[in-house]
């Protein structure tokens, strides 16, 4: 089940809210379990036959976080913790690696069958969240958690279950014993739930389809144009789709009492690509950096051992995301320009012109995107190719069709990708705060709320007419 | 104020939620809908198998989509802001041009010896039909007919593909194929060209050829089919084929042995039917009276039918549509005019045949249709064989030309 569909808006949602909040705040176990049963429902929609293994991967970091915690000897906190990780990268290497490396090995000669293995959904987000726990717990950095049922929720908490934000458990350990469910909070939720659906469904999906007739099409036939359109298409499909499935994930936490980190931060106002990986999907980038780069030595070690450690974390990040060629050098591609910026350009690059610096860092996204997007290398060197002039022709009508279909929603994300709303939210608030501004101060609490309502109407009907609706980030 | 604020957001959404899921399970009767042209996703069947495999909850969600609270109102909505505020140059698939909507094509690259290669296959796949025909003494007679964007080639902005590569293409080597196959073809658009310069027939609204500032009087500018005009171009051009090539004399109504009756409630073509009657154009459907009646019994489908032309149906919501014409698209209609004297006919193809066939059983003993997308009893060739009409008539429009699938199956 995704949040941006009826069955979800209309059925899940509501029932859910309703037994959620019947129940008195004191019964919190009570609320706890509604919302455990909620999410292992939600995530049974997808196909229940994964939901078993989702249940073993809750019960092998329960068990093995038990054995992590400091009531055992050093040997045993160690054993359970690499049966954590091996279980649970075992787990993830089978459903989403074992077909990958098969034809790796076939391709150099050694015939074994390809196998076809179903991935299921979000396997790489609770594996992660669920490594999180036990390490933390290992390390002494979280509480170990005896109640399974409570481990249960962590790991399935529907919010977050399938494409993010990755919730470390020791943001969430306290609030899932005990928190506090306000009218405040729930209307931030709320607002913060709808602004993400509308990001979904009126400039992701549209920009989808640009870019899905971009990278259809056989790139040696397209102009230098299409190729730019269908790249910055999905340059925006990808932020907008990603950063709104983490907007309503945080606004639903909100509305049960969580808080989640942000995700996102405005990634494509940055000015190198070490700033955007500050800005982008951060739960997965600070969850590299802890689990992997800082064990592997970090910056606290020779330049050479560091470059090794940044390659080692960025061909993970590009596995990470999937289990194909064109993912792995997406990652090494950003590998090859964070050492970069780290070791050659970096200084000289922060004393050009800030549009400078701002192109550089967009167009390094822009390409990397393509890595991403296309369906294999080949394809997306060629897709490369052709916005650099190798393709068929400077323009053609192509691109003018989808730059004037969709001009509200190209104006839109320009919009949306830059902090506008936290500029004007500041202006509202110093005009408040300063000038004692009585319209400011009803602007700053009746504005998002009033525009809230109206993008779920919009969003409503964009829901309801179309059927153009997959979440890029289900994939991973 | 805040407090205030906060209680009002949050009643609205949580009204919002439960008033959508109650209407959305009211609407769970209907069935169809009229302007998509479609039925509704049906509630799925629930097995063991769809539930864990997840089948059932995407099916489920069509379903609910299909069925959701207020959404013939809101795709309305949608459209009317689509093409009134937001300008866009395509929606629905449509084409908003000036004083014309138009098919949204494709982008293509035309590959010519593809389509060469395809005309040709095609032309010896005629050419075998007409040999079958040929055996017991029949006429084989093959008809292309302009479609909307061939018509209104000119009318498509720049930057949007109006097929005139692929169509310039497509009809030059379908012809040189026929011709090398020996099989009788006539194409239609520069007839209707003709005829159009010439001043001769009047346009969908009665319009002539100097008041229509130069619009294709022969073709519909809200739906793809030609207009009842553009039929009747096509009624007399393939009966004066069939007078010149065979000893048939072919009665056919001209003067005032045919008038032209406009029906008064307005047309909706395809087009505004895609954009859920939002966009109205002044646009009407004729009917063809002829002066002296031809008394006819009908059967569709085996099943013996109301002896008319003209379908009541197709009137709708204050409107009529182009299954006006004959009763829309049937697998197999008979109209047997009880006129031995005269020669049988067999006319196939797709819709275009019907505003055709609402004049043609004037000229016919029998007059047998056929819309091989719907009629999978036997195959064009053998229905041929075994009901030997004196005359078979294959209609085709520009779109379908090369197309081997529906009514380019003929054996």
């Amino acid at each position: 089940m995704v949040f941006s569909s009826i069955s979800f808006l209309t059925f899940f949602l509501p029932c859910l809210l309703a037994c959620y909040f019947l129940i008195p705040s004191r019964f919190r176990s009570a609320r706890n379990g509604v919302l455990l049963i909620f999410s292992l429902i939600f995530y049974a929609c997808g196909g229940p036959k994964f939901l078993l293994l989702m249940l073993l991967s809750i019960a092998v970091n329960y068990v093995c976080g038990l054995f992590a915690s400091s009531s055992y000897g050093r040997n045993v906190r160690r054993t359970a913790m690499w049966a954590s990780v091996v279980i649970g990268i075992g787990l993830l290497g089978y459903f989403k690696y074992a077909g990958f490396f098969a034809e790796i090995v076939n391709s150099l000669g050694m015939a074994v069958p390809v196998p076809e293995i179903a991935l299921p959904v979000g396997i790489s987000f609770y594996t992660f969240q669920g490594l999180s726990y036990v390490i933390d717990v290992y390390r002494n950095d979280a509480d170990v958690q005896k109640n399974p049922f409570k481990i249960a929720l962590y790991i399935s908490l529907f919010p977050q279950l399938v494409a993010g934000p990755i919730v470390r458990y020791t943001t969430v350990a306290e609030e899932i014993s005990s928190r506090r469910e306000s009218l405040s909070e729930i209307s931030d939720g709320i607002v913060r739930f709808i602004f993400g659906l509308a990001k979904k469904m009126i400039l992701a999906n549209s920009m989808g389809e640009v870019a899905d007739a971009a990278f259809s099409q056989n790139a040696d036939e397209m102009s230098v144009a299409f190729a730019w359109v269908g790249a910055l298409a999905y340059t925006a499909q990808i932020y907008f789709d990603f950063s709104a499935y983490s907007d309503m994930a945080i606004g639903l936490g909100k509305i049960f009492g969580f808080h989640f980190l942000e995700n996102f931060d405005y990634p494509y106002i940055s000015k190198s690509v070490t700033e955007f990986w500050r800005r982008w999907h951060i739960s997965l980038s600070t969850w590299f950096r802890d689990y992997i780069y800082i064990p592997l030595g970090g910056s606290y070690c020779s330049g050479k051992r560091q470059i090794f450690n940044m390659f080692v974390v960025w061909a993970c990040t590009g596995m990470w995301h999937g289990a194909a060629w064109n993912f792995i050098f997406w990652g090494l591609w950003f590998f090859v320009l964070l050492v970069g910026e780290k070791y050659l350009w970096g200084n000289g690059l922060s004393r050009t012109p800030a549009p400078v610096q701002h192109i550089y860092a967009l167009l390094a996204a822009v390409i990397s995107w393509v890595f991403f997007r296309a369906s294999d290398l080949p394809h997306a060197f060629s897709y490369l190719a052709a916005m650099f002039g190798f393709g068929d022709g400077l323009w053609d009508g192509q691109a003018v069709y989808y730059l004037l279909e969709y001009a509200p929603e190209w104006i839109l994300c320009i919009a949306a990708s830059m902090p506008l709303k936290v500029l004007l939210q500041k202006k509202l608030e110093n005009a408040r705060d300063k000038k004692g501004s009585g319209t400011a101060a009803a602007l700053l609490i009746w504005w998002p709320k009033l525009a809230a309502l109206f993008l779920l109407i919009i969003s409503y009907t964009e829901l309801v007419t179309g059927s153009f609706n997959p979440f890029i980030y289900f994939r991973f | 104020m805040k407090r205030f604020s906060e209680i009002l957001l949050t009643g609205i959404f949580g009204v919002f939620l439960v008033a959508a899921m109650v209407m959305t399970i009211g609407n769970r009767d209907d069935v169809y809908s009229y302007y998509e042209n479609r039925l509704y996703a049906e509630m799925p069947q629930i097995s063991a198998s769809n539930v864990i495999e997840g089948d059932f909850f995407n099916e489920l969600e069509s379903f609910l989509c299909d069925h959701a609270a207020g959404r013939q109102t809101l795709v309305k909505a949608k459209t009317e802001t689509d093409v009134r505020l937001l300008r866009r140059p395509v929606v629905n698939d449509v084409v908003i041009g000036d004083d014309v909507l138009l098919p949204f094509n494709a982008f293509e690259r035309v590959d010519e010896d593809s389509v060469r290669r395809q005309a040709e296959s095609m032309a010896a796949r005629h050419a075998k039909l007409r040999d079958v025909v040929e055996s017991y003494g029949g006429t084989y007679l093959y008809t292309a007919v302009p479609c909307q964007y061939v018509c209104y080639e000119d009318s498509y902005p720049f930057y949007l593909n109006n097929r005139e590569e692929f169509t310039d293409i497509e009809i030059s080597s379908l012809t040189e194929s026929m011709k090398k196959y020996g099989v009788s073809m006539i194409d239609m658009l520069p007839v209707f060209e003709e005829d159009q310069a010439a001043g001769i027939s009047p346009g969908t609204d009665g319009a002539s050829a100097e008041e229509s500032g130069g619009a294709p009087l022969y073709s519909s500018k809200v739906d793809n089919h030609y207009s009842l005009q553009g039929a009747y171009l096509t009624y007399g051009e393939i009966v004066r084929r069939i007078n010149e090539t065979t000893s048939y004399h072919l009665g056919y109504p001209q003067g005032e042995e045919i008038t032209f009756r406009k029906v008064e409630e307005p047309y909706l073509g395809s087009r505004q039917r895609k954009l859920m009657g939002t966009v109205p154009m002044n646009e009407h459907l004729y009917e063809a009276e002829f002066r002296e009646k031809i008394p006819f019994t009908r059967t569709d489908n085996g099943i013996k039918s109301e002896a008319s032309v003209y379908s009541g149906a197709a009137f709708e919501n204050g409107s009529v549509t182009y299954s006006l014409y004959m009763g829309g698209d049937i697998a197999e209609t008979v109209i047997d005019t009880d006129r031995p004297q005269l020669p049988s006919a067999l006319i196939f193809g797709d819709s275009f045949t019907n505003a055709v066939e609402a004049m043609a059983y004037y000229s016919f003993d029998e007059m047998r249709s056929v819309d091989l997308r719907y009629y999978t009893e036997m195959s064009i060739a053998q229905y041929i064989e075994k009901y030997q009409p004196d005359i078979v008539i294959c209609i085709r429009d520009y779109e379908s030309l090369l197309a081997t699938d529906g009514n380019g199956r003929l054996f």
